[in-house]
This record gives structure tokens, sequence and C-alpha cells, in this order.
């Protein structure tokens, strides 16, 4: 033991003081050694409070996003009108199944459901086809020289009229149909590749390519129906087919070319644009 | 004393215990044993090494708990006491010029009143080492952890009259062995 160094005696008062002036504080190896405590270890294996809230806030948010398009999806199927609405906005190319098409075409409707290049299944003009789909058909305003109108169809299966423009090397085939539980006249491979492009001020759809048919099994009078032809179709993405398609005003429409000189994408789109 | 606390079973609960806790622990073991800081840091970790393996058996709230802590870090002080005086080693009383950092002195005070106040501090740290151990608690658990009398009375079940003549009688029994360290 020291001597004392200090020859004076202190007070009770300094003494309070000198001891209420001690305020040591552990040194950073006690903290390091508690790091592996085993509550400590526990602790990091368990969720915290702020973990579990942000796990139920994260749950909510998925029960609600789920929600949110279940109560989208309802409103979609059971009311019409933003039904269209919703299937102008987002209006896209439904593409086929597989890259392979296989068609049964019954005697009935082979000349209706095949070759729509053939200027002979055009009958009707527009005012008789206009008559027989019950809506207005709207054509190309105004033809280029060398381009002309060959006739128009209607498709009853598809609820679609279809006007034939022909060209000396191109065919320029025009559908139109009210948007509703029709079908696309033509579909495209679910491979295709699809640009996005602006017409009219509504967002459509350029696919190049189409259904190259690869095999067709004539009738041999054994079919049921008798003269039922099969026909398989791969899609082809170098096929000489420039389709242009768009949604308007409650209306499908879709614009392909046909033929290695056919019109260019802008030509396509300004005609689409023309369109009366 | 704070509102009841979640069962110290939760690592949670009990994690939540340590920080609340560590730094008066810490500090009444210093003032109770004390040091070398590196065994009070020992015994300061054994004190919650043991109340977690025996957090089974308690119950209580916050004070309770915070009480038990106190108990407990009391037996672990006394049992190096007694491994103090089978291997005598003082080294831990002799405060070095660190402690002088620990003390809050006053901004106004010169650099030889501080001086002063330094070597005063590490005489009274002696004379205080040299009382009996429930004395020593009761000035630590006043001055150094900052207790009120009515806290201290009520962690010792004393009166709080009994416990204010303890204290002052602890004072005077560190003035009266202050020439004799």
């Amino acid at each position: 033991m020291q001597n004392n160094p200090d020859e004076s005696l202190p007070d009770d008062v300094k003494i309070e003081q000198l001891l209420s002036a001690f305020k040591p504080k552990p040194m950073k190896r006690l903290n390091a050694r508690m790091i592996s405590a085993p509550w400590q270890m526990q602790n990091r294996t368990r969720p915290s409070y702020e973990t579990k809230n942000w796990l139920l806030r994260w749950k909510s948010a998925w029960v609600l996003a789920a929600f949110i398009l279940v109560l989208a999806f309802l409103i979609l199927v059971f009311i019409p009108s933003i039904r269209v609405a919703a299937d102008q906005i987002i209006h896209f190319f439904l593409p086929a199944a597989s890259n392979r098409l296989d068609v049964q075409i019954t005697p009935a409707n082979q000349l209706d459901s095949m070759d729509f290049s053939n200027p002979s299944n055009y009958p009707l003009n527009i005012n008789d086809v206009q008559q027989q789909a019950g809506f207005v058909v709207k054509g190309i305003l105004s033809l280029p020289e060398g381009l002309s109108f060959v006739g128009a169809r209607y498709d009853h299966s598809y609820n679609a009229v279809t006007l034939l423009y022909q060209a000396s090397d191109y065919f320029l085939i025009l559908t139109q149909r009210p948007l509703g539980n029709s079908q696309d006249v033509f579909s495209i491979g679910p491979n295709a590749h699809v640009e996005f492009v602006n017409i009219g001020g509504v967002q459509g759809e350029y696919v190049v390519g189409g259904w190259n048919a690869v095999s067709t099994q004539q009738p041999t009078g054994l079919e049921t129906p008798p003269g039922t032809v099969h026909l398989n179709a791969v899609w082809d993405d170098s096929l000489p087919q420039f389709t242009l398609r768009w949604h308007l005003a409650g209306y499908a429409y879709e614009l392909r070319s046909t033929g290695i000189n056919s019109p260019s994408q802008s030509q396509l789109i300004t005609w689409a644009n023309e369109l009366k | 004393m704070r509102a009841s606390q979640p069962p110290l079973q939760d690592p949670e609960a009990f994690s939540q215990l340590y920080a609340r806790s560590q730094l008066i622990i810490f500090r009444y073991i210093f003032g109770m044993y004390g040091g070398p800081i590196e065994e009070v840091e020992d015994l300061t970790c054994d004190v919650y090494m043991r109340a977690w393996k025996a957090r089974g058996g308690f119950a209580g709230d916050d004070h309770d708990s915070l009480c038990w802590l106190f108990t407990i870090a009391h037996h672990l002080v006394i049992d190096a006491h007694r491994r103090r005086l089978v291997h005598p080693d003082d080294a831990g009383l002799n405060l070095d010029d660190a402690a002088g950092e620990w003390l809050f002195l006053s901004a106004d005070a010169t650099p030889e009143e501080q001086a002063t106040s330094r070597e005063q501090f590490k005489h009274l740290w002696r004379v205080l080492h040299n009382l009996p151990v429930d004395k020593r608690e009761v000035v630590v658990l006043r001055y150094m952890l900052g207790w009120k009398v009515k806290e201290i009375a009520q962690y010792l079940h004393k009166e709080e009259n009994t416990v204010s003549v303890y204290i002052r009688r602890c004072l005077e029994q560190i003035r009266e062995n202050w020439t004799l360290e």
C-alpha cells in the first residue's frame, strides 16, 4: 500500500464528488466477447420484431396484389364495356399453341378457310359485304398506281370481312371484325417476332412470316365427313408475309401483304392510318 | 422502476436486459472488486452467463431482474475476493492513469486541481476497498451508480433511514481510514 499522497483530508462532500465522478466504461473487448453470447446467437437465428413486421407487411402486400388482380380479372370478364376498352388498350396477337398447325378442312368450308390470295374467293363488293356483315366496312382510301381492289368476302365463322387488293407482284389483304367473341382470322406462331408500332395513336403489331403448308392429305373418300382435307403447316419467319394488326374503336383490323415485293412496313402503316 | 418485462426465457428479452444493464453491472463490479479492468470484464461476462443458465428459474419484473443480476454479481465478487486473498495481488487497486480519464472532473478546475483530485481518488479507491463488503456495496450503489437511498433500501430490504445512517457511517469510516492508508 502506498502512503497518502495528498496531505489534505477531504471532507464528505469531496469524497462524494470524487466517487460520483468516477464513471468507468468497459473496453471494446467486453462487447466483442458478448457478440458470441448464447442469447445473441439465438437471436440472430430468429427473425427480429422488425423482420417479423416486415414479413407481415410483405405478405399483406401480396394478398392485396392478388386481390386486385382477381378483382381486375372479374371486372374484365363480367363487364363487357371494360373488356372491350381493355382489349383496345392491351391488344396483342394471340399466338398459336404450337409452331405446327394441324387444320382439318371440310368440303363445306374448304373455300372459306383456304387461299385468301385467290381472287375468285372474293365475289362481293363493299356494299354487299357490308350488308352481309352488318357493320360498316372500311377500305384503303387512296390506292397507289398498280394496286387495285379485287373484291370482298364475309366469313361467318370469324364474323369478319376480308378485302383483297392486288398489285402485279403482291397481294394486300385487309380483314376487319367487331371485337368480341370472334377469333383472329390470321394466327401467328408462338415464336414469331412481334414488333410494336403506332397506328393512329394506338399500339399495333407488325409480324413477318406465315404458316407454311408442309403436307396436305387429299381426300380418299373414307373420311368423315367425306372429302375432308388434312393440312399440316409450320410457322416460317422467312415467308414473305407481312402482317399489321391493331384494334380501334371496337374493331380488330389486320392488313397483310404477301409477295416478295410487298410494300414496306411504313407504307402499310400509312394505309392503315388512312382506312375509311 | 419500469414496468414488467417479457420472460427472460426469450433470448430477445435477455438480450434487451443485457443491453439495458451491462454498464451498471460493470460499474458495480468495478466498484466492488476494484480492478484490473480485464478481470472486471471477465466477471461481468460471468454474471450474464450464469444468469442465462439460471434464467428458467427467474420470475419477476424489470426491477427484479436487475436485482437478480446484482445478487449474482455480488456472489461472484465475493468469490473473486476470496481467490485474491489466497493469491494476494493488489495491482488491481492501483488504478493506472487511465482511471483519471474516467473521472468527470470539473472543466473549471485548473490542471493542478485536477491532478490533486486524481491522486485523492487513487487514495480513496484504496480506502474504499479496505471497507467491509457490505459498506463498500452501499457506497458503490449510492455514488458510483447514483442510486437513490429509497432504491438502495428497496434492494437491501432495509428502512430508508437505516440506509441513510449507514451511508453516513461509511463516509465517516472512509475519512477515519484516510490517514491510516
